[in-house]
């Protein structure tokens, strides 16, 4: 005859419904003349009874913690996906945007030594032509925005950022000019003054192209000297207009976002190479 | 949610929405916190453990491949990872495996215990302290095994994956381990082994 041991191992299977119909029956004939084996089923429910009684709600912080971690983890991956610090420095530049609504109709008055390609002009020129950099802006300054051309272009040393002479409209007093706007967030990137140029490929297609590239992670910025090239890229993503303060120190490429309250400036996970020819490619 | 609304939720993760996670974290936290706190016997330790073993899973989910349960991998994960946890803090200090402060935020969390008067929820905070004790008093391997039946409602197989075992070594870990939690909790007089035929009888698993 088997012993206790064996039917109250067929006891936990029972429990645990691991137990054959056969083993069931042959378990139900002992314990009708077993005692001790009715009294280990009984203490073996209790247990899983007790066990199940003690299950408690998980701390609220518990979700939390893990998502705050995940979403810091991506913000630091040398190579993130593209949906992380891209959005957030998209979103930034759309709100520097509305912020900026007056400024899309004011004079460019900054020129600075950025070098820039002449394919950039022609096609900066065919924009303009088209009006395409004035799609997003209200309606009231794509009105008041004249055709006159800032013929200074020539002047500059290196390739003309063509865009410019699309901005010679008049000043609005009343409202913080774009070179105002600019020299803030450099102020609040701690970056070395100097003056800022435009490159606009609004109307391009290149938006996704570039949105993906807006990817960066903390970096320290080479405080003893002046950027090589310092612009305001403005392009537009899925039909919204979009600015971000770029600058070049050799291959390096740090972006700062022109939000209203606090500048966001990160150093950029792609090199001078490839975001210039995503530009200008 | 499905097995299929996993997988959809998993490829959007791996897609690049770290966001889309938040939906597996709220599926599982619970089931996972409640092991984690069963093996580790203090909240503050769970916390850690369920934290670590989501931040594990989120890291290696390109490695799941659909061939078994998203649960059984996952509880693969945090089961390995209360073991680190548990070795790790035995190197540290020996003393830590008590229930200490470990359930007393807990209880008041607990919506159900203000169905209960304060004497049964007296009696039930000794009850359950002393089946952390017991638990306690397991060797590990039996502890994680019968946590992951009885919690987690893992079937043998399922549980002889998680842990890589024969399903022959789960049902004998499990009858050992429910034996002797059984004594412990009866020496301790929190379980009583009446003779008492009713419940036998009746065939009434839980």
């Amino acid at each position: 005859m088997k012993d206790c041991a064996y039917y109250q191992e067929l006891i936990s299977r029972l429990i645990d419904r691991e137990l054959s119909a056969e083993e069931g029956e042959e378990l139900a004939a002992h314990a009708r003349e077993c005692a001790e084996c009715r009294a280990v089923y009984t203490a073996f429910c209790s247990l899983s009874d007790m066990l199940a009684d003690g299950t408690v709600e998980p701390p609220e912080e518990l979700s939390e913690n893990v998502m705050a971690r995940l979403r810091r983890q991506e913000l630091r991956r040398q190579k993130p996906s593209p949906w992380t610090r891209s959005r957030m420095l998209a979103l930034a530049a759309c709100a520097a945007l509305v912020l900026f609504g007056g400024a899309l109709a004011m004079p460019r008055l900054l020129r600075s030594n950025a070098a820039a390609p002449t394919a950039a002009k022609e096609a900066r020129a065919e924009s303009a032509a088209s009006g395409a950099v004035y799609d997003n802006a209200p309606a009231e300054y794509a009105m008041e925005a004249p055709a006159a051309v800032n013929d200074d272009s020539t002047e500059r040393e290196g390739t003309p950022i063509p865009v410019s002479d699309s901005f010679a409209a008049p000043a609005a007093d009343t409202t913080m000019s774009e070179q105002e706007m600019i020299s803030i967030a450099i102020a609040r990137s701690e970056e070395p003054e100097t003056a800022a140029d435009i490159v606009d490929v609004s109307g391009e297609g290149r938006g996704a192209r570039l949105s993906r590239l807006l990817v960066g992670t903390q970096g320290d910025l080479p405080s003893d000297r002046t950027p090589d090239h310092r612009f305001l890229l403005r392009f537009d993503l899925n039909g919204v207009s979009s600015q971000v303060l770029v600058s070049v120190y050799g291959e390096k490429v740090f972006f700062i976002s022109l939000s209203g309250e606090e500048s966001d400036m990160v150093q950029a996970d792609c090199s001078w190479s490839t975001l210039r020819s995503a530009i200008y490619g | 949610m499905t097995e299929e609304e996993i997988l959809a939720v998993i490829q959007d993760v791996l897609d690049g929405d770290v966001n889309a996670f938040e939906a597996i974290v709220r599926e599982y936290e619970k089931s996972v916190f409640n092991l984690a706190l069963r093996m580790s016997g203090n909240r503050e330790d769970a916390l850690d453990i369920s934290q670590d073993s989501f931040l594990k899973v989120y890291n290696s989910l390109h490695s799941f491949r659909g061939e078994s349960k998203f649960s059984v991998w996952l509880y693969r994960i945090v089961s390995n990872t209360c073991l680190d946890f548990l070795r790790s803090r035995s190197r540290r200090a020996e003393d830590s495996l008590s229930v200490d402060d470990g359930e007393s935020g807990s209880a008041e969390r607990e919506i159900r215990d203000e169905r209960y008067a304060p004497e049964r929820q007296f009696e039930r905070r000794l009850t359950r302290d002393a089946l952390q004790r017991g638990l306690n008093t397991l060797p590990e391997e039996q502890r994680k095994i019968l946590l992951l039946r009885e919690l987690q409602g893992l079937s043998y197989e399922e549980i002889g994956r998680v842990l890589s075992i024969e399903s022959g070594t789960v049902k004998s870990r499990i009858f050992r381990a429910r034996k002797k939690l059984c004594e412990f909790l009866a020496e301790d007089g929190n379980i009583s082994l009446p003779f008492s035929s009713a419940k036998a009888e009746g065939g009434d698993t839980p």
